[in-house]
């Protein structure tokens, strides 16, 4: 999005306050309640920035933290009665910190590692070795776009998938020039590496048009889907962009009777009560949570809720990189949702989205809750294996 | 700018945690929406505060108003920061001191209906505990922000909103007060009764004073039991007149808990907040609409809720009547709260800013003039080529406006300040008040003589001196004309 255009969006924010300030929003400080820490006082910091020729709001170590600890959940725009889209007017300001040099260490190295190895976490393997070799498919029309959490940290989600193709019979193929989606980039103020860093992918998707690609990240959906739109211009208007849960809703009689093993599964496998989390980036900001519901209801799954659902949902505390900047604040918010998995009684996670899993399953370890994590992906996968 | 010294004690009074001198934070505490739109075409308004502090206790309060005036430090105490009048503004700088530490309910005492409460308590987080105390009460002023202002900040401004026609404003809820005066001077108002004529009612002087006379520490508010239901009549209505006159007869007929009317753009801005909260509940864009509310026993609110709708119908201008219960009735409330903030999506964003026109946002008229005062408003707005919008709360004749400037220069400022004066001309020729619920801060103060008369004015700066000798307390607001708020340079 053009300056211009989210400088328009800032005069929509009235300061109103109706933002949420308390863990709707995940970077609000509960401790100490300062303006600064929720939605109102970043858009406000924004502002500032953006009058700002002595530099010292651009050059301030508390503009970072705030502006940066946002995970870009989209909860206040949804709250907001204006529909402001908050996120955005933050991304604007995490792009001034970024020209003035003034963003998180930890973000230095993300950016570093998408440059040299076209991933964040700096792997310089193309991916796990188990993937199976792909290579026959090179005429397939559809695509299948894991990730770079899929491929590099949680490579499960993209066995599984590909499994769940094979059973199908989907012919699929990865893409060659396949690289870090860069969503990362735009939320971390780096918008103007984007075209650069995917210029080679986006260029092979181009040269052979495909009928759909195919995403298990709602993260990197997102970034083909909008950012890429609004950023690049490019708008794939040949090409259906899917959550996997999208582009299976019609087709799940296909991968077989599989709620007639839901109890096995649930006796050997998986430990009820499963409760479904919604990712951000899928239910709120891609408004996909009505087809992992349907796939659920399908195979007669027994899943609770949580207290907010849906677009209202609560952020899991990754996202847009602040699992990496501040790794406390985004275990904080984690808990706070753990918590709730707690008092709600149940004991498995089931979602779709990698970094959401991600993040749950590495604060459940170190804190150590009874509580599993597990992708849809993952567990349709399971029940396949139980036929 | 605050002697590092002086800094250093206020640090020892709420803890190194609790005070911020950081640019950013005083920037976030330093604006409302005019004056940040203001800020950036003119230099004049851009306001800073030199210090935030969070007090956590009455003693802390009262060691920082004692250095203030020691000092002369300004004190600018602030609650949820949600009002519209600018009353929060540090428009000399100081100290903005913030409640969002002071924010415990003390006491629910069901014996005699009155709960204690720290001032920064959320009205939304003491309305929970209310409807989940025994059979369930609740106080029901109910300000179009009531999910997010404090307890402090309604009596600061004396709040209130859709239900004041039957339930009156904060005022009438506020048994009494702890408060810690600008003297530095530790004083309780009022009793722990309803009713008492024992002296000056000091009490009522206090409830709305917006932080210039002292700072309210802890607050012992009246509840009331919760209605057994609430239902709403909904209809569409041709004219703007022919609503206006149709209020009239409902409270002819009953004294509902609201009667508001909001007109077209107001139901797209209502459209736009339902459908994220409900996609399934679109309504009809019409000239205007007139909401309902009745709460009461089931029996009676049906039967006043069929009588009303029987009455809509019996109406040739008005169409699509429906009784809302349940889910549709909370959401459609919900909606028109948010109906202020949504409301600013008529501007299309660009790169200037627009600023709402804020002294047209609250006026009040005697209900034989509402419909002359919409009427007039909207000719004046069409003869600046301005989008305009007219909603309001009918039942007690105050009617809300919004409309935005495009701001380029610091001559689109002075054009600003002229409508300004020009709609504040029309509502006192008529009769009425340039604030009837969002309170004066500094976008109304200047008007205050010609609503209430210079030697009123004049009366209300010398109580203010007996409370506050030093002024200390959130200055420039409402006894004085500051160059801010007459939009003048």
């Amino acid at each position: 999005m053009r300056e211009k255009q989210l400088l328009g969006i800032i005069w929509k924010c009235n300061l109103c306050g109706f933002c949420p300030k308390d863990m709707e929003c995940p970077g609000y400080d509960e401790d100490t309640r300062w303006e600064s820490s929720f939605a109102r006082g970043k858009v406000s910091i924004v502002h500032a920035i953006m009058q700002d020729p002595d530099l010292r709001f651009q050059n301030s170590e508390l503009a970072k933290e705030r502006l940066f600890s946002c995970t870009g959940c989209g909860h206040c725009e949804y709250i907001c009665p204006s529909g402001v889209d908050v996120p955005s007017i933050i991304y604007l300001g995490k792009k001034k910190l970024v020209e003035a040099d003034n963003y998180p260490e930890a973000h230095k190295k993300i950016v570093e590692n998408i440059k040299n190895h076209g991933n964040p976490f700096g792997e310089t393997q193309p991916r796990d070795a188990s993937w199976p070799n792909l290579k026959g498919n090179v005429n397939a029309d559809s695509i299948y776009y894991p990730g770079c959490m899929a491929i590099y940290r949680i490579p499960e989600i993209a066995l599984h998938t590909l499994k769940l193709f094979e059973k199908l019979g989907e012919n699929i193929k990865v893409l060659k020039n396949e690289t870090c989606c860069s969503g990362i980039l735009y939320r971390t103020g780096h918008n103007e590496l984007l075209y650069d860093l995917t210029n080679s992918m986006l260029n092979e998707i181009r040269e052979n048009i495909p009928k759909q690609i195919i995403f298990t990240c709602p993260g990197c959906l997102t970034a083909f889907k909008e950012i890429y739109k609004s950023e690049l211009k490019e708008k794939f208007e040949d090409t259906k962009l899917l959550h996997f849960s999208e582009y299976l809703v019609d087709k799940i009689s296909k991968l077989g009777d599989l709620k007639s093993k839901i109890n096995e599964l649930l006796k050997t496998t998986i430990k009820g009560p499963i409760i479904w989390h919604d990712p951000c980036h899928l239910a709120r900001g891609l408004g996909i949570y009505n087809e992992p519901r349907a796939i659920l209801d399908a195979i007669q799954l027994p899943y609770a809720e949580f207290n907010q659902t849906k677009e209202d949902s609560n952020c899991c505390g990754s996202g847009s990189g602040v699992r990496s900047a501040y790794p406390e604040l985004a275990e904080k918010t984690t808990i706070q949702r753990l918590e709730e998995v707690k008092e709600l009684g149940a004991h498995t996670i089931l979602t779709a989205c990698p970094f959401c899993e991600y993040q749950y399953k590495s604060v459940v370890e170190k804190n150590r809750y009874d509580i599993n994590v597990i992708d849809l992906n993952n567990l349709l996968s399971e029940l396949i294996s139980l036929l | 700018m605050i002697e590092p010294s002086i800094k250093a004690k206020l640090k020892t009074i709420v803890g190194d945690k609790y005070l911020s001198d950081d640019p950013v934070e005083l920037y976030c505490y330093s604006h409302d929406l005019v004056s940040r739109a203001l800020s950036w075409v003119d230099d004049n308004y851009r306001i800073m505060a030199d210090l935030v502090v969070k007090p956590d206790n009455a003693d802390q309060v009262k060691s920082i108003i004692d250095l203030a005036n020691e000092e002369s430090l300004k004190i600018i105490p602030r609650g949820a920061g949600t009002s519209y009048g600018g009353q929060f503004l540090p428009i000399e700088g100081g100290v903005v001191l913030d409640f969002s530490r002071m924010n415990h309910i003390i006491k629910i005492d069901t014996e005699d209906n009155y709960a204690i409460v720290e001032p920064g308590v959320l009205y939304k987080d003491l309305g929970k505990v209310l409807r989940n105390t025994g059979r369930g009460y609740w106080i029901p002023c109910n300000p179009g922000s009531a999910d997010v202002c404090t307890i402090g900040g309604m009596i600061a401004n004396d709040a209130s909103g859709e239900s004041a026609i039957k339930y009156g404003t904060t005022k009438d809820y506020v048994l009494n007060l702890k408060t810690i005066l600008g003297t530095g001077q530790k004083v309780q108002l009022g009793r722990q009764v309803k009713k008492t004529v024992a002296g000056l009612d000091l009490l009522s002087l206090f409830v709305g004073s917006e932080g210039t006379l002292g700072v309210i520490t802890e607050a012992a508010l009246e509840f009331l039991p919760l209605p057994e239901s609430f239902v709403t009549i909904l209809g569409y209505f041709d004219s703007i007149e022919v609503a206006v006159q149709i209020a009239k007869e409902i409270k002819e007929m009953i004294i509902p808990m609201s009667i508001e009317m909001v007109d077209q753009l107001v139901l797209s801005g209502m459209n736009s907040y339902l459908s994220r909260l409900t996609p399934k509940m679109v309504l009809k864009i019409a000239k205007a609409a007139i909401l309902v509310r009745l709460d009461g026993d089931e029996k009676t609110t049906s039967d006043y809720a069929n009588r009303i709708k029987n009455l809509f119908s019996r109406n040739q201008h008005a169409s699509d009547i429906k009784i809302l219960r349940g889910l549709e009735h909370e959401y459609i409330w919900k909606a028109r709260d948010g109906a202020g903030p949504s409301l600013l999506r008529i501007r299309r964003p660009e790169k200037n800013p627009s600023s709402l026109i804020p002294a047209i946002l609250d006026f009040s008229v005697p209900y034989s003039k509402i419909y002359n005062l919409m009427e007039q408003f909207g000719e004046i707005m069409r003869s600046h080529n301005l989008i305009f919008t007219r909603m309001g709360h009918l039942g007690d004749g105050n009617v809300h406006f919004i409309s935005t400037v495009t701001l380029k220069s610091k001559a689109d400022v002075q054009k600003m300040g002229d409508l300004q004066e020009q709609l504040v001309t029309l509502a006192t020729s008529l009769g009425g008040s340039v604030s009837a619920e969002h309170g004066c801060g500094i976008w109304k103060a200047p008007y205050l003589g010609t609503v209430l008369g210079e030697e009123v004015v004049e009366l209300m700066g010398k109580i203010k001196s007996i409370f506050d000798p030093n002024n200390i307390l959130n200055p420039g607001k409402m006894y004085s004309i500051n160059k801010l708020a007459i939009f003048s340079n």
